[in-house]
């Protein structure tokens, strides 16, 4: 509890990673933040995983 | 074969493609009558966009473009009357990539319809492009529609070609697209929605040359105020210079390359470079973008063109952080342009040596899209569209942002996997 009262009493840095809806919303909140175009990588058949393993 | 030998050699053959990308030279050579020049064209056939369809399964908009064409060449006379010819089998239905050649939206060409001739003066491969105008591509078959491709074949196309032979006969090779290209891109175009700069740039090329073959003072008077009045009129040269260029990279083996995609407005339909002539298709998507006043998805026709030849080379939505201006047509802000711009290098084989973003300190766009990482990624390639009513006779209703059907990609990769016994 302690460690996180601290937390929000200084100022916040962010690294957004993922959705830019949180990154937007901190920017409109003046809070220093970074985002990272990342996704995760999507889940695919079997099959085509095993195409892509020998392809790529 | 194992797996790292089948790797190797897919990157040596993907590195010799998009050479070959990089180093076409396209050039607009002449301006014809398609039965004169397109591969497998006869006198009652109609060339289209996309994948093949059938006249049954095909959307509002390109049957609307078909009657027009039908209507044009004075097979018909009615809506009722070319119906009547494409269901008793009397016209030949064919897609315009199996003849060497693109069309924009339904892309409709029939046997006198000018094409534009461009020649890969790298490679030698020639390639055609269908005529833009603003009417039968977007499926309208009225009167004022059917003079539009009567301006082309009787005012245009004769016009175009005299000044050409001129520019061929003092010794020039033609007009360099790829040159017109690289610096409209510079000015704001994308090259596929916006070609404002590109249209202009090819006025200033040919007008020498027209004007000196003895064009008549009314004529060309007609053709000046066409450049200024149709920014669009360029695309038919971009799409042309295109497929020139990607064709300059099919059939390499192993290539995992995409060297097409095309929308016939049912179907979204890919080609690849190890894989032949082999169409990929999945369903044509929704276009998410602006609409003009009075219409809504309610309205829309699914995907629909060749034009998507241009995001395949690399230019297009490919390049939209070039063109600010065209998010005012199909929506998004300035960073989304950005972004696509930045993403597309996620599932492309090379940056382009030519073709470049000012914004992004001057490096190429992303060019050689690659069906594994497009697969392996699930980031599918982005592309600007115009959008046309569902229903035939109606025309262009606005302009967005669509996306490929994965099931496409997948469908390649299977077929690769099988051909190279994977």
């Amino acid at each position: 509890m302690a460690e996180g009262k601290k937390l929000f009493n200084v100022e916040l840095k962010v690294i957004n990673v993922g959705l830019d809806i949180f990154y937007d919303a901190l920017q409109m909140q003046n809070v220093k933040a970074v985002d990272i175009n990342w996704r995760p990588t999507p889940k695919l058949e079997k099959e085509i995983e095993d195409i892509l393993d020998k392809l790529l | 074969m194992a797996p790292e030998d089948i790797k190797a050699k897919i990157e040596s053959a993907n590195a010799t493609a998009v050479q070959r990308v990089l180093a076409s030279k396209p050039h607009l050579v002449d301006v014809k009558p398609a039965i004169e020049v397109l591969p497998g064209m006869n006198k009652r056939s109609i060339f289209h966009a996309g994948p093949p369809i059938k006249w049954g399964s095909m959307c509002g908009p390109m049957k609307g473009a078909v009657v027009a064409n039908i209507i044009f060449e004075g097979w018909a006379s009615s809506w009722d009357g070319a119906v009547k010819l494409v269901e008793e089998g009397e016209v030949e239905l064919s897609p315009n990539h199996d003849h060497e050649a693109v069309g924009p939206m339904a892309g409709v060409i029939s046997p006198s319809l000018p094409v534009v001739v461009v020649k890969n003066e790298k490679f030698g491969n020639v390639n055609y492009g269908r005529v833009v105008e603003q009417k039968v591509q977007f499926g309208a078959f009225d009167e004022e529609a059917i003079q539009s491709l009567q301006f082309w074949k009787k005012v245009l196309a004769p016009a175009l070609a005299k000044a050409l032979g001129r520019l061929r006969s003092s010794g020039s090779i033609g007009i360099d697209l790829k040159s017109i290209m690289a610096r409209a891109l510079y000015m704001g175009d994308e090259l596929h929605n916006r070609p404002s700069a590109g249209t202009a740039l090819f006025a200033l090329s040919i007008l020498p040359s027209l004007i000196e073959s003895g064009e008549d003072k009314e004529r060309l008077s007609q053709i000046v105020k066409y450049f200024s009045g149709n920014e669009i009129f360029f695309l038919c040269l971009a799409m042309a210079a295109c497929k020139a260029t990607m064709n300059a990279a099919k059939d390499v083996e192993y290539s995992t390359l995409v060297t097409v995609m095309a929308r016939n407005g049912v179907d979204f339909g890919i080609k690849v470079s190890g894989l032949g002539n082999q169409w990929f298709t999945g369903p044509a998507g929704m276009v998410k973008g602006l609409y003009f006043p009075g219409y809504g998805t309610q309205d829309a026709n699914p995907d629909m063109g060749d034009s998507a030849i241009t995001e395949t080379t690399g230019v297009g939505a490919f390049a939209l952080a070039n063109s600010p201006a065209i998010l005012s047509l199909v929506g998004g802000t300035a960073q989304d342009a950005f972004n696509y711009t930045k993403q597309m290098r996620e599932i492309t084989t090379t940056l382009n040596d030519t073709f470049l973003v000012p914004i992004l300190d001057f490096e190429g766009t992303a060019t050689g899209i690659d069906i594994r990482k497009v697969v392996k990624t699930g980031i599918l390639p982005v592309i600007d569209t115009a959008i046309a009513h569902k229903d035939p006779g109606i025309g262009m209703i606005g302009a967005g942002i669509v996306n490929p059907p994965m099931e496409a990609f997948k469908s390649a990769l299977r077929a690769f996997a099988s051909k190279y016994k994977v």
